[in-house]
């Protein structure tokens, strides 16, 4: 805790309870020793897994995840959900697979061979093709406050690319490569078969890893620099790797990365910094792995990752391991925008423009999964919005802050290639890039479809709008009905309160109510709860002047018709403004006279319309609902507003647009007669 | 280097420079022809722009967003009104190509790609082989597209015969001598046509396929984007092949009075090859000055800001110029080539 970055409020600073771990629970320890055969590209060797029976009973089955089974064959979850290989037939390269060829138990007396126990199992399904979840029995339980300790003999095969794994030419993506223990969970064991769209679970603790490799072989790891890089004199080296705290594991390796390295350093108070809150963050070597073609890319990389890791810092709370490291992907390797704990691969291509948000977005999203995954643990196949929902907001609100505006960019003359396309750009000047709350189209479109609290495979065609843009709106949406102010606080008390741990949507729901002091459930009952859209509008505008006449008058009496009566005001004004979603929400109402006066009504927004009536001696000049748009996620923005035009008004923008189309139309001819 | 050979050299590049000066000099007794393709041109557009006007009005004439439109596009506005207008064929064509190069860029690219002309044709290959019109994959800018091209073929009769004399043409010479080989240019056109959707279809389809095959495992970028190009080079000599026999085939159609498109074809064929050089570069000075016009108009609208009515106004009208320009350049094409032919000796 560090005084100077303290809010007072009557009771002292607002987080004053506010503390991070040192360390997670560290329930797992992984020890490895493989080798990468490059002829074969299989990955062999050993890993002693110890357990630590946190369950509160005794324990005899581990599951295990066996990642790479999934491209055994067309027949696992992974493949059935994905298509896999549907373009092509399938040969032994294309496919990959772990084989646990021995499982040891060292129990405390006696090492006790159990691989016979091994047989898969089928968490999420009744399928008995899938193979990507096995479990391991032991002979005699494991008590509480024990260490289960395995020793496993396995083989990996590396497929063809796919899934941000695999081999092409002599780079290797490694990612979900070794049997990995399920986690114990709200009482049960959660080991999820690998879906098509979710792969994350796992416990914290100590990684161990040995690689060998060629010696001409550059590698990165999770866990950053090398700790020993030993020669062994046949053609092979090994590298080792350790790192507390992470719950996985990946590695790359390929003869021609070029390694860079620069320190990361945030001690002293930036000029465009808040002093509240400003902290002095921990120096961190960032390692890029970068391909030889795309050097020149190089400090847009190191200076994403810079700014992250800044705004991160400051944010949520200091990135707490000495190292991350940067893969700039190969080239067919399907491995970019891929995260792992102190370790991500982004992805460009050298024609992007410095206009374009590439490699900037994807290393800044990547990067923010270091927090929304890796720091806080959450249940990625259940709930994966709680890291790519939060990764997406975080992600846009970097980019907001550490640069101006990108702009969309248009590439001609060529074709799509693996990490973007292949051509000539063009940048689009009258439109930015990155915004996301253009998204809600998306919703519109096919977010009836879907609640998003349902699990990654769960889904009926949005797994992306709900685990991305759905919830990062509805975070905008929340930040922006919270302020700035609490939405940091809210966002910095989950990240100091669940980092190593598992947090779940209600711990998030929790702690918005607790610190914000009021009641937020309306609102995640209908963002995150519910599949119904928010779409408020403004219905009509009239202006009336009135004109009293009648038989009667006032006093009922007949009405003189030789005086002419004035009104107490020149309009009778009427604003009917109208909820056409299912979703509610609170929304202010702006009013503006003509004269320049404005009234701003507060509409609970529960009935389907609501009408206000004022008299004027001004007509009404235009009405908006949500003026702040707060409301990031209504569907349709464009009937938020109505504005009183003169019966021939013609919008000047759609002239602009129309005659700029007209010119695209004339080209259109001129370059398409092939002249004829 | 002899003395010959260096007059040689100046020859040539002397002959294709005359032949487009004095082939700019015909067009310039011809500008209310031009003008009047320019007219058509417009004509044809108002079919999808007034419309497109009109949705885009009703969108935005009501709503605060309007004053900031004029400034800025907004993505939001944008993938809504698209979202509003599905149905509506013509407001999706609203593409953010409509700003900078990107009518220039978006359009070259559709060109080298055939778009066109693989509708086109698939939806004759349609009705030839299954008796079927399938008029859902012909959209209205294939239609529009293949409307325009019909138009310049019978434009073309027109430009050709009023630069074969030596004297000014009325509009109604004009119309009349459009209208007496547009049965033959037809013909001709339906040839091409037939050409270069066996181009595309075949050709350039196979190449990219090839490209993609020869490339999937380069590690560097640069190797496939370096492919593609000399793809694209090489689909714009086969064009610029193509036209130049067509331009050629339809001049030697009026002034020999020729009434086979086939043999018409086959002796444009035979003076492009027979005097390959400078006609090649007769044909390349005259696409030069088409890209000259391209990249000044690009200049000329960048520098302006575009947030007001009369600069709005002022790129609109500079936009015109340019399209009247390349209307200009089209017919220094018939023109200049018309001179070329004329003056070169005829071997056959």
């Amino acid at each position: 805790m560090r005084s100077e970055q303290k809010l007072m409020t009557d009771n002292g600073p607002w987080d004053k309870n506010l503390v991070l771990p040192d360390i997670s629970d560290r329930v797992v320890r992984y020890t490895m020793d493989v080798k990468l055969d490059t002829a074969t590209n299989i990955i062999s060797g050993w890993e002693l897994l110890e357990w630590r029976n946190e369950t509160g009973k005794p324990q005899r089955n581990f599951p295990m995840h066996l990642y790479h089974n999934a491209w055994k064959n067309t027949l696992s979850t992974f493949a059935k959900e994905d298509t896999y290989r549907s373009d092509s037939p399938v040969s032994e390269k294309d496919c990959g697979y772990t084989n646990i060829t021995r499982a040891v138990w060292l129990s405390p007396k006696r090492e006790i061979d159990i691989t016979r126990s091994f047989r898969y199992i089928h968490p999420d399904d009744t399928t008995s093709d899938d193979q990507t979840v096995c479990q391991l029995t032991t002979p005699k339980p494991i008590l509480p406050n024990t260490w289960l300790r395995l020793k496993l003999e396995f083989e990996t095969k590396q497929p063809r690319p796919v899934a941000r794994t695999g081999v092409v030419r002599n780079y290797h993506f490694v990612g979900q490569w070794y049997p990995k223990i399920g986690v114990w969970w709200k009482g049960t064991w959660n080991c999820h078969q690998f879906h098509a769209n979710t792969e994350f679970f796992a416990d914290y603790g100590m990684y161990d890893v040995k690689i060998t490799v060629p010696d001409w072989y550059i590698v990165g790891a999770c866990g950053g620099i090398a700790k020993s890089i030993t020669n062994n004199n046949n053609g092979t080296a090994t590298h080792r790797f350790i790192q507390e705290d992470i719950h996985d594991f990946a590695w790359v390796t390929a003869p021609d990365l070029v390694p860079i390295v620069r320190k990361f350093s945030h001690i002293h108070q930036e000029p465009d910094e808040r002093s509240d809150r400003h902290h002095p963050l921990k120096e961190v070597n960032v390692i890029l792995l970068m391909q030889p073609q795309h050097i020149s890319v190089a400090d847009r990389y190191f200076d994403a990752t810079f700014k992250a890791l800044r705004y991160y810092g400051e944010w949520y709370g200091e990135y707490p391991y000495d190292a991350i490291t940067v893969v700039d992907p190969a080239n067919g390797s399907r491995s970019g925008g891929m995260e792992y704990p102190t370790l991500f691969a982004g992805g460009t291509t050298i024609f992007a423009p410095k206009e374009e948000a590439s490699p900037e977005g994807v290393t800044v999203h990547e990067f923010g999964h270091q927090f929304w995954y890796g720091l806080v643990g959450t249940n990625e196949f259940e709930e994966a919005w709680l890291d790519e929902g939060f990764t997406t907001y975080s992600t846009e609100r970097v980019l907001r802050y550490a640069w101006k505006p990108f702009k969309k960019v248009r590439y001609y003359f060529g074709q799509w290639g693996w990490e973007g396309y292949i051509g000539i750009p063009m940048i689009v000047d009258e439109m930015d890039d990155m915004d996301i709350l253009a998204e809600n189209t998306d919703i519109r479109r096919r977010g009836k479809n879907d609640a998003m609290m349902r699990r990654g495979w769960e889904y009926n065609e949005t797994y992306g709008l709900n685990s991305y843009t759905k919830p990062a709106l509805s975070l905008i949406m929340l930040e922006r009905y919270l302020g700035e102010e609490m939405m940091y606080r809210v966002m910095r008390t989950y990240h100091f309160r669940y980092r190593f741990k598992h947090p779940t949507s209600q711990d998030f729901i929790n702690t918005v109510n607790e610190v914000t002091g009021s009641d937020m459930t309306w609102f995640f009952r209908n963002t995150w709860y519910s599949s119904d859209l928010f779409d408020y509008s403004v219905d009509r505008i009239t202006n009336r002047q009135p004109s009293p006449e009648g038989v009667f008058n006032m006093n009922g009496g007949p009405q003189d018709t030789s005086k002419k009566v004035s009104p107490l005001y020149k309009y009778e004004c009427e604003v009917v403004v109208k909820r056409e979603g299912e979703a509610i929400a609170p929304v202010d109402v702006l009013v503006t006279f003509k004269n320049g006066e404005q009234r701003r009504e507060r509409w609970d927004g529960q009935y389907r319309w609501k009408k206000y009536v004022y008299p004027s001696d001004s007509p009404v000049a235009s009405v908006v609902v949500d003026p702040e748009h707060k409301l990031v996620l209504d569907v349709n923005w464009n009937n938020n507003s109505k504005v009183v035009r003169s019966r021939g008004f013609i919008s000047m923008a759609a002239q602009k647009f129309a005659l700029k189309f007209m010119f695209w139309i004339q080209n259109y001819f001129n370059f398409l007669n092939y002249g004829l | 280097m002899d003395s010959n050979s260096t007059n040689g050299k100046n020859l040539t590049s002397m002959t294709s420079l005359q032949a487009l000066s004095m082939g700019l000099y015909r067009t310039s007794r011809s500008k209310r022809i031009i003008l009047f393709a320019w007219f058509i041109n417009v004509m044809l557009t108002l079919f999808v722009v007034l419309p497109m006007f009109n949705q885009l009005n009703t969108s935005i004439r009501e709503t605060v967003k309007e004053e900031e439109l004029v400034q800025h596009m907004d993505e939001n506005w944008y993938r809504t009104f698209k979202f509003d207008t599905q149905n509506s064929e013509i407001a999706q064509l609203l593409d953010t190509s409509i700003f900078g190069a990107g009518p220039f860029l978006h359009h070259f690219d559709g060109m080298l790609q055939g778009k066109v002309v693989v509708a086109a044709g698939n939806l004759l290959y349609d009705l030839l082989t299954t008796f079927r019109l399938r008029t859902s994959s012909l959209d209205i800018l294939t239609l529009l597209a293949l409307l325009s091209m019909l138009i310049n073929t019978y434009l073309a009769g027109g430009f050709i015969s009023a630069y074969a004399g030596d004297y000014p043409v009325r509009i109604s010479e004009f119309l009349m001598d459009g209208a007496r080989y547009f049965g033959r240019f037809f013909r001709i056109f339906l040839i091409a046509l037939l050409v270069y959707y066996l181009l595309f279809s075949v050709v350039v389809s196979t190449v990219s396929n090839f490209i993609g095959m020869l490339t999937f495992s380069e590690s560097s970028e640069w190797i496939p984007f370096l492919y593609y190009q000399i793809k694209h080079v090489l689909v714009l000599i086969a064009l610029g092949l193509m036209m130049m026999c067509v331009d050629y085939a339809r001049i030697r159609l009026v002034l020999e009075d020729r009434y086979s498109a086939v043999g018409a074809l086959g002796a444009g064929i035979k003076f492009v090859f027979g005097h390959f050089f400078k006609a090649a570069l007769l044909y390349f000075m005259l696409c030069l000055t088409g890209l000259l016009l391209i990249l000044a108009c690009v200049f000329i609208e960048k520098i302006f800001p575009q947030t007001n009515f009369w600069t709005i106004f002022a790129v609109f009208v500079l936009q015109q110029l340019y399209t009247i320009g390349r209307m200009w350049v089209h017919a220094g094409f018939f023109a200049s080539q018309m001179v070329f032919f004329q003056k070169m000796p005829k071997r056959m």
